[in-house]
């Protein structure tokens, strides 16, 4: 039972995992909390589900629900919610930021792109609940009473891949660190030569990407429905803002502490409860720590 | 003095548009010359810096560089263009290690030269090396300076802009600093800053010029200036019990 729900709960948090790093990066690089992130990881799995639609998610290769047409759907799906981003903020945030636009307006102004966002999907893909493969999958048992469905797998081995490419990114390149240090200070980034709206592009890029393979992944192993990345938001959120808003690492903690946390809660509570349990462990968290697992005190 | 190659003039600029906090001021350097600006608390020196850099509300006035208007130009664009510039606060990284800082101060420099320039960096401040891969919040502040000035020449800039670059430091590595400066001009680097440490500054720079409420009050040579005993008694030795007076 324990062992099961350790297994969920590192599967769902590997996902909200990707979401929390593009909300971290959004909190970090673009200073605001973008509450339409959650829409641009359901557009991610919508354009997905496009390319699948016509292609098929291929053959399955061995025991997973999809072919090498799925990995070409998600890289599209990346680079669709990608270029997505970069072109709200140019047609909304960009906008807000050069007029000087307080920190409120810009979170205000990303519930409107969420809502437009959520009903642009609706409007292209419709209300009901689609797959992208109808193949039928046997769970593994790869623990004495744990079984796990082996897309789960696949997708846990993408995300950790994932996850350490961008991190080396960060680390090793000269871009990362240029990301690195406009999060410290845009000003001196800028002093550097470093060109600060090339940055946010790039940061909006990446946001974007993360929030589609989180989407597809999503869909994959659950559904896709219009409302499936709002849903996930607030989970996201506690993540990032759990781990430290702002660093990697504390993201990806972050969403694993929170998937583990809302699929064990349902060994002591009433299942209705799951999702109420990752801000039970934020308030929890940020008591004892006000700035996060591993962020470190704002200094102003 | 020769021709120079980084040239304000009659420079408005504040934080808030309409809202100036320097009101036409003009400063030259030449290539090889150190200019300092001295003024009180508040006069708009480091106003003028970043105004000059392209970080702040660029109102009027032109600023040409090596012959160029570059004047309200970006801050990555004044970098590219040739000017370095070392702020006041703020001036390193505190999350990225040395190494970092140097990589990124180095952002517009192609792939190939930036493996040199980090040597030379590194031949030039030992310190630095031995402390390479350190986060930039544990260095101390004559480190902090040293890094600071270190990741603005990773540019191969022709005239760089200080921002009071021996604040807080001890008489010997103030000293250090200014031979550091002085031995740039050798390389025909042009040199402004801004300073506290008046009459030290000065007496190693080739011009210097008065700042008060954001204009213009004099300028002069060493001499001059060092020599008037109005100005002595004003702005050159005042300061730190005014700024003692100021904070009681
Ligand atoms: N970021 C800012 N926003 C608004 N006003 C500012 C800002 N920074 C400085 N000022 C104001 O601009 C004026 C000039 O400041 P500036 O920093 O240029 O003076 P300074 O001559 O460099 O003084 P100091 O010797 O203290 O460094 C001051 O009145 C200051 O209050
Ligand atoms: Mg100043």
């Amino acid at each position: 039972m324990i062992g099961q729900a350790i297994a969920d709960g590192i599967l769902t948090g590997a996902i909200i995992a990707l979401g929390a790093i593009g909300i971290s990066l959004s909190l970090q690089i673009l200073r605001f909390a973008n509450f339409g992130h959650g829409d641009i990881l359901t557009l991610g799995a919508y354009s997905a589900l496009t390319f699948t639609a016509v292609a098929t998610a291929g053959v399955p290769i061995g025991p997973v629900s999809f072919g090498w047409q799925f990995l070409v759907a998600i890289l599209i799906a990346a680079i669709v919610a990608g270029s997505a981003a970069i072109l709200i903020d140019a047609i909304v945030y960009n906008r807000l930021r050069s007029r000087n636009a307080h920190r409120l307006t810009m979170i205000f102004a990303s519930f409107g792109v969420a809502l437009v966002l959520r009903n642009l999907v609706l409007l292209i893909w419709g209300p009901d609940v689609h797959y992208y493969s109808r193949e039928l999958q046997i769970a593994v048992e790869i623990l004495p009473n744990v079984r796990v469905m082996p897309d789960q797998i696949v997708v846990l081995g993408l995300t950790f891949a994932v996850v350490i490419f961008f991190y080396l990114v960060l680390r090793l390149t000269r871009i990362g660190m240029a990301m690195r240090a406009m999060a410290e200070s845009p000003t001196l980034a800028g002093i550097c030569g470093v060109e600060i709206r090339k940055m946010i592009r790039i940061a909006w890029f990446i946001a974007g990407a993360l929030a589609a393979m989180a989407g597809t992944f999503l869909g994959l192993t659950v559904q896709l429905r219009p409302e499936m990345g709002f849903n996930l938001l607030l989970a996201v959120f506690a993540a990032a803002i759990l781990g430290g808003s702002g660093s990697l690492f504390g993201a990806v903690i972050g969403g694993l502490l929170v998937g583990l946390a809302e699929n064990l809660s349902v060994l002591v509570v009433p299942a209705g409860y799951k999702t109420a349990m990752p801000f039970l462990l934020l308030m929890l968290v940020l008591y004892i720590r006000p700035y996060g697992l591993f962020g470190t005190p704002e200094r102003h | 003095m020769s021709e120079p190659i980084l040239s304000a003039r009659d420079i408005v600029a504040g934080y808030v548009r309409g809202l100036p906090i320097v009101h036409g001021v003009s400063v030259d350097v030449a290539p090889g010359e150190i200019v300092t600006i001295v003024g009180p608390n508040g006069a708009g020196k480091s106003t003028l810096l970043k105004a000059i850099a392209g970080l702040v509300v660029f109102e009027s006035g032109t600023v040409t560089f090596a012959g160029r208007d570059v004047s309200g130009h970006p801050a990555h664009e004044m970098v590219k263009s040739g000017v370095g510039f070392v702020p006041q606060t703020g001036n390193i990284f505190t999350n990225l290690s040395i190494q970092e800082n140097l990589i990124v101060g180095a952002h517009t420099v192609s792939r190939a030269d930036l493996r040199l320039r980090l040597q030379r960096a590194y031949e030039h401040f030992p310190v630095l090396a031995e402390r390479r891969a350190s986060a930039g919040r544990v260095l101390s502040g004559g480190q902090r300076q040293m890094l600071a000035v270190a990741r603005a020449l990773m540019t191969d800039p022709k005239a760089i802009m200080l921002d009071e670059p021996t604040a807080g430091l001890s008489p010997k590595v103030v000293a250090d600093v200014f031979a550091d400066l002085r031995r740039l001009t050798e390389l025909n680097v042009a040199v402004l800053m801004v300073e506290q440490n008046a009459k030290a500054a000065i007496r190693i720079s080739n011009r210097a010029y008065v700042l008060t409420e954001g204009r213009n009050y004099i300028a002069g040579t060493p001499d001059e200036l060092l020599n008037d005993p109005a100005i002595a008694e004003a702005f050159l030795g005042g300061r730190r019990a005014a700024k003692a007076s100021g904070a009681a």
